[in-house]
């Protein structure tokens, strides 16, 4: 393989791995506050292809064409909804077993992503769905032996995932909010203690999550246009993949290891085989859990007194 | 005579079967700095949690200032102005020594924070020279100071401690005892959890004596240490 596919495959697989990194925060960042794994979050990620679908919709039928203004109003209606939908599974899903087994949650997470994928084929039908392509075009970087293309669409993912990841990383480093995160999550009773309410604090972390997911799929649905009920299944394995190669548990680990996944996934198909990709993938996930279970930058479980 | 800053009557409170607390009555007036003491498992760290609802209290009532804390969520205590320092110091150890100071100010907001932060580098200047550490960095002594200052950094009307000297060595006990001595000059009510009874009612007015989820004994200082039963079980003899 040449310099430019290399470097052509590590930019598909940067743009791909940012759409894993955001989707790992969710993730990493329950799994961090209230140690579950959230199986349904990657149908909430399918539901903002959904709801991007029904926002393009809805704006060009009232005559918006301008691509920004698209852009603007499909991320701000996913986030929206996507939040609702993450704050009310924790509610009404989690939430009540928050005393039980540690299985208790687990097998409530994989009810309501059943559900949440039997809900959407009912009500939005099975068959694949797509958006049309609204933005085309592509940088062209020409190389001693060939080029590169960027699309425009792939820096889009990269840029805003860049910036939702940046965003994120100064809430949780620098703000009150940010503080009170990591204290539920270091020290939950301590923090109750001090005067946080844990409750809030949790059901924020979903709507984190839920909204970081959102970001990923709309840009995801306005890139490649197509999708259905199951989608969120495959990526969501894959961003959690990303989180436990970053480390479960650690924001910046989610981003890396959606960045690592990303990249690696698309030179294998380059190098390899397309066809397996997903194999690769998942072959991943398994030599990490038993090789290096914390991941790259997870610390070892502390047991907690 | 006005009434108590903290009382607590006739409370009940349980961990599924067992019964942790049994009829306990106390109270804490303004001002003043009392102690319980009690050997392992009596059921001194469940008081002090039961003010936040962790047990929840099953019967009896407690009161702050006229306000029933039983009825009340656990994260509303504090804001009431209530800060405990807990058993095992629990410091958020991956934060710096000045982020687990500014999470003591949740209760108040942080408006009074750079004020409150010198008073605190003032009171503990090790803590000073280790505010951008890791709190997990900090030795045994120094994440004891950072728990007090913390719990200090919300205003507190009271001051609950939970066993300040567990494993620590006698001089830091000793430095810890003297810090704590200045707070209390200070004015601040103190409920002070002690193994070590000979520094708790060296600083305290009076105590009680627990044992079993039972409040055995109330009095002052020299009251109880003359009781041959405490001098038997906490002083050696
Ligand atoms: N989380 C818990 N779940 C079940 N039982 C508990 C729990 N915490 C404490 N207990 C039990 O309640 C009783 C009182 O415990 P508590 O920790 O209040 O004692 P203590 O007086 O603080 O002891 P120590 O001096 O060792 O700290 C003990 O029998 C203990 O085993
Ligand atoms: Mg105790």
């Amino acid at each position: 393989m040449d310099l430019s596919t290399l470097l052509q495959q590590l930019v598909n697989g940067l743009a791909l791995g940012s759409v894993y990194g955001l989707i790992a925060i969710g993730y990493t960042m329950v799994y961090g506050i209230i140690g579950m794994i959230n199986f349904a979050h990657g149908d909430v990620y399918m539901i903002s292809a959904y709801v991007t679908a029904i926002v393009i919709a809805l704006l060009t039928f009232f005559g918006i064409e301008s691509f920004p203004i698209i852009l603007l109003g499909t991320l701000f209606f996913t986030i929206l909804i996507n939040s609702a939908y993450g704050w009310t599974i924790e509610r009404l899903a989690y939430r009540p077993l928050r005393q039980s087994t540690r299985l208790a949650p687990l097998i409530s997470a994989i009810g309501v992503s059943l559900v949440l994928q039997n809900y959407v084929q009912i009500s939005q039908g099975a068959r694949s769905q797509g958006v049309p392509t609204l933005m085309s075009g592509s940088f062209r970087l020409e190389m001693a032996e060939g080029f590169i293309q960027v699309s425009y669409t792939q820096l889009l993912i990269i840029v805003v995932a860049l910036l939702g990841m940046a965003l994120l990383t100064w809430i949780i480093q620098s703000t009150r909010l940010g503080r009170e995160c990591r204290a539920t999550q270091q020290d939950r009773k301590m923090a109750m203690i001090l005067g946080i309410n844990t409750d809030r604090v949790i059901s924020t972390v979903f709507v984190i999550g839920a909204a970081m997911a959102a970001l990923a799929g709309t840009l995801v649905t306005l890139n490649y246009g197509t999708f259905d009920f199951y989608i969120g299944f495959i990526i969501g394995i894959k961003a959690f993949t990303a989180a436990v190669l970053g480390g479960i548990g650690s924001l910046p680990g989610a981003m890396l290891g959606g960045i690592l996944l990303g990249m690696s996934e698309s030179l294998f198909s380059g190098m390899v085989n397309t066809d397996y990709k997903d194999v690769f993938a998942f072959s991943l996930l398994v030599l990490i859990m038993i090789f290096r279970p914390t991941g790259l930058l997870g610390k070892p479980e502390v047991e907690k007194v | 005579m006005n009434q108590p800053l903290l009382d607590i009557q006739e409370v009940d409170a349980s961990y599924g079967p067992i019964q942790a607390l049994n009829q306990v009555s106390m109270h804490i007036h303004q001002g003043e700095i009392v102690t319980l003491v009690g050997a392992n498992g009596a059921g001194k760290s469940t008081l002090l949690m039961s003010l936040f609802g962790n047990p929840g209290v099953t019967r009896g009532e407690i009161h702050f200032d006229g306000t029933a804390l039983t009825s009340q969520p656990g994260h509303k205590i504090a804001s009431l102005g209530i800060a405990l320092v807990p058993e095992g110091r629990h410091v958020f150890a991956q934060m710096s020594v000045e982020e687990n100071l500014i999470m003591g100010t949740t209760p108040i907001g942080t408006k009074h924070v750079h004020e409150d932060l010198e008073k605190m580098y003032e009171l503990f200047p090790i803590l000073e020279e280790r505010k951008q550490q890791n709190a997990s960095t900090l030795s045994g002594g120094e994440q004891q100071m950072l728990a007090i200052a913390r719990g200090l950094m919300s205003r507190p009307r009271l001051l609950l401690l939970d066993e300040p000297s567990l494993g620590l060595a006698p001089i830091v006990v000793q430095q810890i005892f003297s810090i704590l001595k200045e707070v209390a000059s200070g004015g601040m009510t103190i409920f002070l959890v002690e193994q070590n009874v000979h520094h708790a009612l060296k600083l305290a007015n009076r105590g009680y004596v627990m044992a079993n989820g039972r409040i055995k004994l109330g009095g002052t200082g020299t009251e109880l240490l003359s009781n041959r039963e405490v001098r038997e079980a906490y002083m050696g003899g």
